[in-house]
């Protein structure tokens, strides 16, 4: 008996604790259902009621279904602990270093409470890629070079491996090693161009994805000349129900000055700048009239991924080690924004690239300290940030 | 006073480069050739625009013709070798001599049933 009330004084000690307790921080951004049950159950312990019945039920079926979930999306990959765009990072000297807004997120792992991209293939067109990547290459299906013609995609030795780099944002798998993607069941198809490159090699990249039955494309790169060739096949894609995303530039300036014409300002894509760790615009990050949307890729401080160098010859402090690297720029906010609609595409494969684009504009988070006009638009911010969970459960919804 | 300034170069870069022209979204976009460039690839001629934006061109064209529309009378008609087809509408042509590369490609796109008509230009993709 003594045992039993002992036990029970510290079952409801610890109970009580548990709501308040760590980092404030971290429990105040993590808007999960689970934890806001768990904070109301802490709160009214002493009361066992019907209502407090059903939810402890509700807590039981998250419980299972996370249980369920968990061998597809592992926590236990080593640098989720450091991937702020998918959630508030576990690693709480990180957030210190880096002074992570709680808010800085695109809301991914509550996203994969519902899909994690499966049944989606996307395609990238980049400039090289380590297909043999411990992280990547389980998701890998196809790769193509559109000058050789060839299969070949990976780098000469001394090239930066920027496609690696993006292509580990979207579908570095689950695998308790290294990064996590933000559509880690999704598959990809990797397209290796050139840096100086003819608008038929372009096209014909585009066309290979076509084929091969991409939903969405990722292309974080920009010409600020685009020919009306090019941009009249992505406005065919589009037309198909592709959907193609472009990252806006690093230089911090408006592309509506007269001399761009780029394509990530084309009516028929998504045109993605950079929203930062600490919650606002990243201050490199291009902007205009017919930018999109913000996603994380920091300031300080980029987005974990995967990456590819010759040993660890490259000077670059923000590597962790020679397969990992903090990678930013609208470079990585543009994969974000990729997996993302990858996400949506996969619990519903039948929305259309106009309601994709429509989706995400109306569900994004008003971030920075601005003013939006009446259509939600800020010539800075764009519509805002993007918002996974939203996004997803608004394309779930149309079906 | 700018304004006026920037017309004034702006016209006066069209009358020297009256025959090195494109159409992007029906507007001619002029270049200049940028003869320093010309060694370095024997295959390629370099271009700026009024912006010095640079451009490559080869003897290659890119038509995009309208569906059902088929290529073989422009080939006939500008005495072009078909090189390939890319997907459903997308012809890449071979012209006879590379210094006619502004003039027939600005040709073919006002004929009827073609979409756009450019060189196939080499551009730099910027990483970002």
């Amino acid at each position: 008996m003594k045992k039993n009330i002992l036990l029970s004084v510290i079952t409801f000690w610890f109970i009580g604790c548990s709501g308040g307790g760590g980092s404030s921080d971290i429990n105040n951004t993590t808007p999960t259902e689970y934890q806001e049950i768990t904070d109301d159950i802490s709160n009214n312990n002493t009361n066992i009621d019907p209502i407090q019945k059903e939810e402890t039920e509700k807590i039981e079926d998250i419980e299972e279904k996370q249980k369920k979930s968990e061998p597809s999306v592992s926590t236990i990959d080593p640098f989720r602990k450091y991937a702020w765009h998918i959630e508030y990072p576990s690693d709480i000297d990180f957030i210190d270093k880096y002074n992570i807004d709680g808010q800085s997120s695109a809301k991914i792992s509550e996203a994969w409470e519902i899909t994690q991209g499966e049944g989606v293939i996307v395609a990238i067109i980049d400039n090289n890629f380590d297909v043999t990547h411990e992280d990547l290459r389980d998701n890998i299906i196809s790769s193509y070079y559109s000058v050789t013609k060839t299969s070949d995609v990976s780098k000469n030795i001394f090239d930066i491996s920027h496609g690696t780099s993006t292509t580990g944002l979207i579908i570095a798998s689950s695998n308790s090693l290294g990064s996590l993607g933000v559509a880690p069941k999704a598959k990809i198809i990797v397209i290796k161009d050139n840096e100086y490159i003819s608008d038929i090699d372009t096209i014909e990249a585009f066309d290979y994805a076509q084929r091969n039955g991409a939903k969405v494309i990722n292309c974080s790169w920009g010409t600020n000349n685009v020919s009306d060739g090019v941009a009249n096949k992505i406005k065919k894609l589009y037309d198909d129900g592709i959907t193609i995303v472009f990252a806006s530039g690093n230089e911090a300036n408006s592309l509506d000055r007269p001399w761009i014409n780029d394509e990530s300002e084309l009516d028929w894509v998504i045109g993605v700048g950079s929203s930062n760790e600490y919650n606002t615009k990243s201050s490199y990050s291009s902007y205009g009239s017919n930018i999109d949307i913000l996603a994380p890729a920091g300031e300080k401080i980029g987005v974990v991924s995967t990456n590819d160098l010759f040993g660890d010859m490259q000077d670059n402090t923000n590597l962790l080690n020679s397969k990992y690297i903090f990678f930013e720029g609208t470079s990585a906010a543009s994969p974000i924004v990729t997996g993302i609609v990858a996400l949506m595409y996969s619990v519903n494969p039948n929305i259309t690239p106009k309601q994709v684009r429509d989706i995400i504009i109306d569900k994004a988070q008003k971030i920075g300290d601005v003013s939006y006009d009446s259509n939600g638009w800020n010539e800075l911010y764009s519509y805002g940030k993007i918002d996974a969970l939203a996004s997803v459960l608004e394309a779930k919804d149309l079906n | 006073m700018k304004h006026k300034y920037s017309f004034l170069l702006l016209f006066a870069f069209t009358l020297l480069n009256a025959e090195n022209f494109y159409y992007q979204n029906g507007n001619k976009i002029y270049l200049q050739p940028l003869k320093t460039q010309k060694s370095i690839n024997s295959d390629i001629d370099y271009f700026v625009d009024q912006y010095q934006r640079k451009l490559g061109t080869t003897d290659e064209i890119i038509v995009q013709l309208n569906k059902d529309v088929k290529i073989d009378k422009i080939l006939s008609k500008y005495s072009l070798s078909l090189i390939r087809a890319v997907g459903e509408s997308f012809y890449l042509l071979r012209i006879p001599n590379r210094d006619d590369i502004f003039i027939i490609s600005a040709q073919i796109y006002k004929e009827d049933g073609v979409k756009s008509s450019n060189p196939n230009f080499i551009k730099q993709r910027f990483m970002r």
